[in-house]
């Protein structure tokens, strides 16, 4: 089917709100859409107008395809400011907490990824061969990392001395706060980490498994997860590499996305360029 | 590494005044939590609990304590908790107690060493490190130097935290300035042999002691690398392995050495002293400590050459086939994460959430649950009856509500001049409208020109609803290929096809039967 039919329009818009919910980790809410689904994913890999229609219909929306499943379209909001991005404020609402800082989330999140995908390889590798990761586990990370700037050879080091680093935010919070309970105890590694890991773990990003007899939560990467952190890794990389070099397009012009996300689906297969 | 720090490590190639000021100031700074911890204490307990306890109690004995207890629990296990921990102390801070014949409930004096620990941990500061700002005389600046003495740690066993000493607490507990594991143990095995020599068995005991918390120390760190070599290989650089193995070896053999020859020279003495009896116990105990050093020493430095062996081992992991660089890898971007400024990292942060996450389920504006809501607001209030509420009076607009031009009377005259008309027989709409335009029983002047638009509604309601035209007992069936238009007195045009309306009521069938 190399055409639009009348009902395409309704189609396209079908497919964009049950993939919204497909991303959201909701599968008791889509279960009763799967055929549905199907059908239109269907219609969506044949026809490329119909692909072009659900594209514009992203765009519109501020959304982009992270990845393609036999489930449904993989979304998350093109930039920060987008209508459907998950902010600080969702993090503060699922767990009570309004106390997050974007720098320490982004440690953690960065903290949990390597524990996960050490290697380049790893992001393309089937997920079930890249094991479990455990709270432990990060933690080993966030040592690791929160001093690891300081070890740097001095021409790597981009910075002004009087600079605070993310890396000092994160060496100045203790590993476990004994207090965590009570209200207004502050924020500690583990803290963070357990607020980061159930917000992927209600997304459908990570598989939590709990071993009973240990009592330890292992968790497991899900593709989605693998492909979602494909596409930030990338953004990440690219925006320390302009700060790097002095340019940074990101900070001066906010809202504007790097051009790297504004193209079609297929772009998880596009090869980037390597960069040291 | 800060520009400060770098002549920290210069040392000695140009030391001003200046220099070594701010440098005993700055490792002065670690002590600072203990000496304030009496102020801190009084400042906590005010005057309603036990006001002469504090007087007799040495607090800086008992922080001191802490540090050596979880110095001592800490060799076994990665953490003690605090329980553990106010447990060994309990009965340190009873003696002290005890010397001077002061009775008190043990309630209290737990309250009191609670507060003890809780001030090393910082808990009123949430478990944050102490931030002290100090003056850098070399760079005519202020700095702030922040760091924990007891640092919980995360374990992932047991429902309690976990606390260890960290470099500087070890370094406060030490009162030594800042030094590695090692270099530390040479100086305890120095300070072994002078105590020796000069007969102080009791010291050099003590000092036997603080060695081997000092080699436990470099085994954890050991043990550290290690797992980071199994874990993740790309993390570790080999030159700092070798430089652990080569210089952590050869120090180490040297302590070694060393302590090897203490053990000989306690024997020496041991031989000597052979009449007195305390004398010989204590420095047999010596002989024994210094063996199991000897020891611990002894596997420290198999482990520490061990070190690049298991890099070996691991080093495949190195060579694991990669592809062609469509990814930068995690760890090349953790690591340059770590480096950005706090600002610039939040910035990213948010950006990094927003595309990672996948998009919100948003609430869109939905009348309906308003609705709901404002209902359920009502209900409530009309619920809790009791609360009356006086109504002011207020000088108020009438609301004007929408009044329709064709009113009940107008429609209920319209349909008993549709009744009338098709009484009789099957009549035409355009005969029914012209009636209605000069009806029989003329009405007031406002309502006769809509009165034949009140009748076409009347036809119009009975066409869409066959309920109602059931009700009136009307038939309407439209007249193929005949069309009405025709001009309503009141201005209006009626366009549309011809209807045929006929009763079906009852009597009016039976006359039609008889006339069959």
């Amino acid at each position: 089917m190399t055409y639009l039919d009348e009902d395409s329009f309704q189609q396209a818009n079908r497919l964009i709100y049950l993939s919204l919910i497909y991303s959201n980790g909701n599968r008791r809410a889509l279960s009763q859409y799967m055929e549905e689904m199907t059908e239109l994913l269907q219609k969506f890999r044949s026809s490329e107008p119909f692909q072009q229609l659900v594209e514009a219909g992203l765009k519109a929306m501020e959304l982009q395809i992270l990845t393609i499943t036999s489930d449904g379209l993989r979304l998350s909001a093109r930039h920060a400011n987008s209508f459907f991005a998950t902010t600080l404020t969702d993090y503060g609402k699922m767990l009570a907490r309004s106390d997050n800082k974007a720098a320490d989330l982004l440690c953690v999140h960065c903290a949990i990824a390597t524990a996960l995908f050490p290697n380049e390889t790893d992001l393309d590798a089937p997920v079930e061969d890249l094991g479990v990761v455990m709270v432990e586990d990060i933690i080993q990370v966030l040592r690791r990392f929160a001093d690891q700037e300081q070890k740097l050879p001095a021409e790597d080091d981009i910075l002004d001395p009087q600079v605070r680093t993310a890396a000092q935010r994160i060496r100045e919070l203790p590993e476990e706060n004994p207090d965590s309970k009570r209200a207004g105890a502050g924020a500690s590694w583990l803290a963070l980490i357990n607020r980061v890991l159930e917000h992927l773990v209600s997304t459908d990003y990570l598989l939590a498994f709990e071993d009973h007899q240990e009592d330890v939560i292992e968790y497991r990467p899900t593709p989605a997860y693998q492909a979602a952190l494909r596409q930030a890794a990338v953004y990440a990389f690219h925006h320390f590499r302009n700060v790097a070099t002095g340019q940074d397009p990101q900070l001066k012009t906010p809202g504007t996305g790097p051009d790297q996300e504004s193209e079609s689906p297929q772009l998880t297969e596009q090869p980037e360029t390597e960069v040291n | 590494m800060t520009a400060f720090e770098t002549i920290l490590e210069e040392g000695t190639s140009n030391r001003t005044l200046a220099t070594d000021v701010t440098k005993a100031v700055r490792s002065s700074l670690i002590m600072r939590p203990i000496y304030e911890l009496p102020t801190r204490i009084y400042r906590q307990v005010g005057q309603d609990s036990e006001p002469n306890l504090l007087e007799h109690v040495d607090l800086m004995w008992l922080a001191f304590a802490t540090l050596d207890i979880i110095a001592e629990l800490t060799e076994y296990q990665v953490g003690a908790s605090r329980t553990e921990i106010l447990q060994h102390l309990f009965p340190l801070a009873e003696a002290q107690l005890q010397a001077q014949q002061i009775q008190v409930p043990p309630s209290v004096l737990k309250n009191l060493l609670g507060k003890v620990f809780d001030h090393l941990v910082n808990r009123d500061n949430r478990y944050l490190p102490f931030t002290y700002r100090f003056y850098d005389g070399a760079q005519h600046q202020f700095h702030t130097r922040k760091f924990w003495l007891i640092k919980a740690v995360y374990t992932g066993q047991g429902k309690e935290s976990f606390f260890a000493l960290t470099d500087e607490g070890y370094v406060a507990y030490f009162g030594l300035h800042e030094s590695s594991a090692l270099d530390a143990a040479a100086i305890g095995n120095l300070r072994i042999k002078l105590l020796i020599e000069r007969g102080n068995v009791d010291d050099a005991l003590t000092a036997t002691d603080q060695n081997r918390k000092q080699c436990l120390r470099k085994s954890n760190e050991v043990r550290d690398v290690r797992r980071s070599i199994e874990r993740n290989i790309q993390a570790v650089d080999f030159r700092h392995i070798n430089q652990l193995a080569d210089e952590g070896a050869d120090q180490a053999t040297q302590i070694q050495q060393e302590s090897g020859r203490l053990h000989h020279l306690v024997l020496d003495n041991l031989d000597k002293n052979s009449d007195e009896e305390e004398l010989r116990y204590k420095l047999q105990q010596l002989a024994e400590n210094l063996e199991q050093l000897n020891i611990q020493q002894m596997k420290l430095v198999n482990q520490l050459q061990k070190l690049p062996d298991d890099f070996n081992d691991h080093s495949h992991k190195l060579f694991r086939r990669r592809s062609i660089g469509i990814m930068p890898a995690m760890d090349t971007i953790t690591r340059r994460l770590f480096a950005t400024p706090e600002a610039q990292a939040a910035a990213v942060g948010v950006e990094f959430i927003a595309r990672f996450d996948p998009p919100l389920r948003q609430p869109l504006f939905d009348p309906g649950s308003m609705i709901d809501a404002i209902d359920r607001a009502l209900e409530r209030q009309n619920a809790s009856g009791d609360i009356y509420q006086q109504v002011e009076e207020e000088a108020a607009e009438l609301i004007e509500y929408f009044q329709p031009e064709l009113n009940d009377e107008l429609m209920g005259e319209a349909l008993k001049l549709l009744f009338n008309a098709v009484a009789g027989e099957p009549v035409l709409l355009s005969q029914l409208l012209t009636q209605a335009t000069a009806p029989l029983t003329p009405l007031a002047d406002k309502l006769q020109p809509l009165l034949p638009v009140a009748m076409a509604m009347q036809v119009f309601q009975c066409v869409v609803d066959h309920r109602l035209a059931e009700k009136y007992h009307l038939q309407i069936e439209p007249q193929a290929d005949q069309h009405v238009r025709l001009l309503l007195p009141d201005g209006r045009l009626y366009r549309g096809h011809e209807l045929l309306l006929t009763s079906t009521h009852p009597s009016i069938f039976s006359i039609a039967t008889d006339q069959a």
